[in-house]
């Protein structure tokens, strides 16, 4: 009888774990590390390129375009940092009315994601 | 695709026919439990290979992947031609074969077959939904095996990605990397199979440890992939439940060492465990708390068999693996676990684990989730669960299973501690981690749960008297 229990509890168990698993909503990673791919040929094949923080602080979403970027772009490093030669813009990271942080880069390249590259004046 | 496949099977066969060769496993072992050792096995040592590969500046690609082929191949076939002679003796069918099934036989298993039905297709489900995995997935494991697989002169590179866990070891992403070789691509399959991998072979120890002639077996094997927090991790393509899979066949392994009525039996069975606790310390940090507990244990079965020689057999099984763990941790990636990178010493340390009041704050924030860990329709299986284990091993049958419980409580109180001593903030830290650490320990405790009931006469026997060495 506890045999019986314990199998009709997994059963039941299991069909909720599917129904929850059906009912999830597609995870955007895919899309997002795709388009960081695309800075690919722009970018050195090893080394660092910056990424600028939000202006807004960072939150969920903003760190989960840091990390695809970095995911996307490896080997090379992407740390949050105005240093480097390259940096990425993510979209809505710069202020719309011109963000001072950008002083001393020219953009590169605009992507259809939104995203931007830019690079150091020599 | 294919070869990816080939790139997986290839060092669990030459594995499997190893252990026969080397008379570690024999006709008596369950075959599902060697199966599942050969997985661990095959995989784990593939994964050392590649790398001492990489530490040489041997590019993970085409060639690599062809090399490695032709060398997993030629260690099989000269273990199978070491078998051939003794007839071969590679599976414990015979010793297995079921006797007559009951109406009632057929009925558990086809339960158990609905449930494996429904777990494989959530598990499909999720990877549908999330083809990169999880949030550690991309940010972790998959990142590290890019680095890996994509540029051998700076993949240590890894190390400057602060959120990567540049502390934690390289089984798992050194096994996709070496995959993705044989493949050709970054195939995000490679790691989607690897994880269906460690559930099928979590619940193949369980079963198989349990002899899956009875029916209690089956019963064990579905509770132990029905909750949702299994599935989901089996398709996170994390380590997590790999973890649980060297686990709990280091235990089994370690358990079927306490039982052992022979010397040499003991000396196998030692000897497996040992090189499972090692590799499971080559899988994740917990691995090495693994490693700390069960070593005194193995030392235990050495004095229960009145047999000092025994710990040599462990020793030989654990050093290999060890020297590699130490290796990479002080002189490839000497960074401290992250946990505990801002700690500010032992001191601090322990007054945080002697403050009535952090124990207060852990207690409160694991409570509930204790209660519905699982997933829906599951909440209680972990508590009910742990009770049904600590009775067990009251039992006669269970007493077999005191081993397993008593690391899998020390393991427990190892997460326990860390959540109180590690200088982040603790509610984050419960919640981020609590439910893949019980995945971890969950396919042992399971195993300990179901280890009472209808033993063989002969297990009985073996647990009412000390072993003797023979001569």
């Amino acid at each position: 009888v506890l045999g019986g229990l314990l199998l009709a509890w997994s059963l039941l168990a299991g069909v909720a774990a599917l129904r929850a698993a059906v009912a999830r909503v597609p995870d955007q990673m895919a899309e997002q590390e795709a388009e960081f791919r695309a800075f690919a040929p722009y970018l050195p094949p090893s080394g660092r390129v910056g990424f600028l923080q939000p202006f807004d602080g960072w939150m969920d979403a903003s760190v989960r375009t840091h990390y695809a970027a970095q995911y996307a772009l490896a080997p090379r490093v992407v740390p949050e940092s105005l240093s480097e030669e390259f940096l990425i813009v993510a979209r809505d990271a710069a202020r719309p009315e011109g963000d001072p942080r950008l002083a001393g880069f020219v953009e590169v390249e605009r992507f259809p994601s939104g995203h931007r590259l830019f690079r150091r004046f020599p | 695709v294919t070869a990816a496949l080939f790139g997986l099977l290839a060092p669990v066969a030459a594995a499997w026919l190893s252990l026969a060769a080397l008379r570690l496993r024999t006709a008596r072992d369950s075959a599902l439990v060697t199966g599942a050792l050969s997985i661990c096995i095959g995989v784990g040592l593939s994964s050392l290979a590649t790398y001492w590969c990489v530490l040489m500046g041997v590019a993970i690609g085409r060639g690599f992947a062809a090399v490695d082929a032709i060398a997993w191949t030629a260690i099989g076939l000269v273990a199978w031609r070491a078998l051939r002679p003794r007839g071969g003796a590679t599976t414990a069918a015979t010793a297995h074969a079921p006797g007559h099934l009951t109406w009632v036989d057929w009925l558990v298993r086809a339960a158990f077959v609905a449930v494996a039905v429904t777990a494989a297709a959530t598990v499909v489900a999720h990877g549908m939904a999330a083809p990169h995995g999880e949030w550690d997935a991309w940010a972790i494991w998959n990142q590290k095996a890019r680095f890996l697989s994509r540029d051998i002169e700076h993949w240590t590179a890894v190390l400057d990605v602060t959120w990567s866990n540049p502390s934690h070891p390289l089984l798992v992403s050194l096994s996709v990397a070496r995959l993705w070789a044989y493949a050709g691509s970054e195939t995000t399959l490679v790691p989607a199979v690897l994880g269906g991998v460690w559930a099928v072979g979590a619940a193949a120890v369980v079963m198989g440890a349990l002899g899956i002639g009875r029916r209690r077996a089956w019963i064990a094997g579905a509770v132990l992939i029905a909750p949702a927090t299994f599935t989901q991790l089996a398709a996170a393509q994390t380590a997590d439940l790999a973890v649980g899979l060297f686990m709990v066949a280091a235990l089994a392994e370690l358990r079927s060492a306490v039982l052992a009525t022979e010397e040499g039996e003991a000396r196998a069975h030692l000897l497996v465990s040992a090189l499972l606790c090692g590799l499971t310390a080559w899988t994740k940090n917990e691995g090495l708390v693994l490693l700390v507990i069960a070593t005194p244990i193995a030392g235990w079965v050495a004095a229960r068999h009145g047999r000092a020689g025994l710990v040599a057999w462990w020793l030989a099984g654990v050093l290999p693996v060890c020297m590699t763990v130490l290796w990479h941790k002080t002189v490839v990636a000497p960074v401290p676990p992250e946990y505990m990178a801002e700690a500010a010493g032992p001191a601090a340390a322990m007054a945080r684990l002697l403050d009535p009041a952090r124990h207060a704050l852990v207690w409160s924030l694991i409570a509930p989730r204790v209660m519905t860990w699982g997933g829906p329709l599951a909440a209680g299986a972990l508590p009910l669960t742990a009770a049904a284990a600590a009775l067990a091993v009251f039992t006669r049958a269970g007493r077999s299973g005191r081993v397993v419980l008593a690391v899998v409580v020390l393991m427990f109180a190892a997460y326990y501690a860390t959540w109180l001593a590690a200088p982040l903030d603790t509610p984050w830290l419960v919640a981020t981690t609590f439910d893949r650490l019980i995945v971890q320990i969950w396919p042992s405790l399971v195993l300990v749960a179901f280890s009472a009931g209808d033993a063989p006469a002969a297990l009985a026997v073996a647990l009412a008297s000390p072993v003797r060495p023979k001569g």
